[in-house]
């Protein structure tokens, strides 16, 4: 059932992330990222799948390029998170980790990144974001969770 | 030490949904494009549902202020030409631009004596210009700042207003009272006053122009001893819930300056008031 809410949530996130322009933070990388720190590997294999797939609809000549980015960061953060007992930091180097995957993928496929200042903001915005986004995420869906 | 993954058949499952993905992005574009089309349309669907429906009300608050403005100006012209219609002068044409504004402020105690309009000088809006509403007038302007005005509405104790029984054409002064009505003042005893009479703006002043709709009468009440017969109007507008006026903007003219100015209190002196910077 917490797996579904996550997957509800990662939809709205979409939602709100497909009318922003590209300054704004990567709202769905940072939601699979939470999601991910406290579900099992198929399950953020699975919520990255998904949340990908409703990004590469809004650009379908790309199909795959989020799917795969997403759901790879989903399982990585997933299997990687138990490296690091309670180390906040880890969130952090987790998203830097993932905005990489996902702008050198872009960047292989010819899906065309944003504009150098662009994507220099949005990721500082996302780095800057993911903490409370972590403690957002884990009061909202996973009370009484520790990450890690 | 990292436990040896893909081994266990959920790990295997995730390596299935990335290796679905990157065999997508490799399909022939045609058949992605196609492919993809139904999920497309079902996963975007809420946001094709919030971009209409947000066009949507944009058009349909364009249109009902296009509307509000079209029926300022239709009540206008409407009461001038029942004026007219049951007056034995003429009325003379007059033309006239409104200026929609929204009451972005009242005063504190009342919410009704006072507006704060965010039209000013810079949008033509000048001091002693009378605001109306489609309902009817709603009190006159009586400071301008560049981009707000102050409105002194037809029920602040200090408004006196000009007025007329459209039907029987008896003259009067309207103030307001303590009740949110307006008393018609020196209207003789022997007038001809009834219930659900229109009342209308006389021209008597240098504010408002003749023939404005203002109010309709309600009572009037059995005073033997009164030296006037006291006439009780509801006003049409109701200024404790206005939320957008529009200021007439009059070209100087005879039918303005010819008139007596002694029932009606005169525009008040132009007042400049600070502007507010923008977002507040």
């Amino acid at each position: 059932m917490r797996t579904f809410v996550a997957l509800a949530l990662l939809y709205l996130v979409f939602l709100v992330q497909a009318g922003a322009n590209q300054w704004w933070p990567d709202l769905v990388l940072l939601g699979v990222i939470m999601v991910s720190l406290h579900e099992s590997r198929i399950a953020s294999a699975l919520a990255g799948a998904f949340a990908g797939l409703c990004l590469d609809m809004t650009n379908p000549a790309f199909t795959g390029t989020h799917l795969a980015t997403l759901a790879a960061t989903g399982y990585g953060v997933a299997v990687l998170r138990t490296l690091f007992y309670r180390a906040r930091w880890a969130t952090l180097l987790f998203t830097a980790m993932a905005l990489s995957l996902k702008w050198a993928a872009l960047a292989l496929v010819g899906a065309g990144l944003p504009g150098l200042p662009a994507l220099v903001v949005s990721s500082a915005l996302t780095l800057l974001l993911a903490p409370l986004a972590e403690l957002s995420v884990a009061r909202l869906l996973y009370p009484g969770w520790q990450t890690a | 030490m990292l436990r040896p993954i893909a081994t266990a058949w959920h790990d295997r499952a995730a390596w299935l949904v990335i290796l679905m993905g990157l065999i997508l992005v490799f399909f022939p574009h045609k058949l992605r494009i196609t492919a993809m089309q139904p999920l497309q349309v079902a996963l975007l669907a809420p946001l094709r549902l919030g971009t209409t429906v947000s066009r949507s009300l944009r058009d349909a608050r364009t249109e009902n202020e296009r509307l509000s403005l079209l029926a300022a100006r239709l009540a206008v012209a409407n009461a001038r030409l029942e004026s007219a219609g049951q007056g034995t002068a003429e009325a003379p044409p007059v033309s006239f631009e409104l200026i929609g504004a929204p009451v972005i402020g009242r005063d504190v105690a009342t919410f009704e004596h006072w507006l704060i309009i965010s039209r000013g000088s810079l949008n033509g809006v000048k001091p002693g210009a009378p605001v109306i509403t489609p309902d009817g007038v709603c009190g006159k302007v009586v400071a301008a700042g560049p981009h707000q005005s102050l409105v002194q509405t037809l029920l602040a104790p200090e408004s006196r207003i000009a007025v007329i029984n459209l039907r029987s054409r008896v003259p009067a002064l309207a103030r307001p009272d303590r009740s949110g009505r307006l008393i018609l003042e020196y209207a003789p005893k022997e007038s001809d006053f009834k219930p659900g009479d229109t009342v209308v703006t006389a021209g008597l002043g240098t504010v408002f122009p003749k023939g404005l709709r203002l109010g309709e009468v309600t009572s009037i009440p059995d005073r033997p001893d009164a030296l006037f017969k006291p006439v009780a109007v509801r006003p049409f507008a109701d200024v404790s819930r206005v939320e957008r006026v529009f200021v007439v903007s009059l070209p100087p003219g005879p039918q303005l300056d010819t008139g007596s100015v002694w029932l009606e209190n005169t525009a008040a002196p132009e007042v400049t008031i600070p502007d507010q910077p923008a977002g507040q």
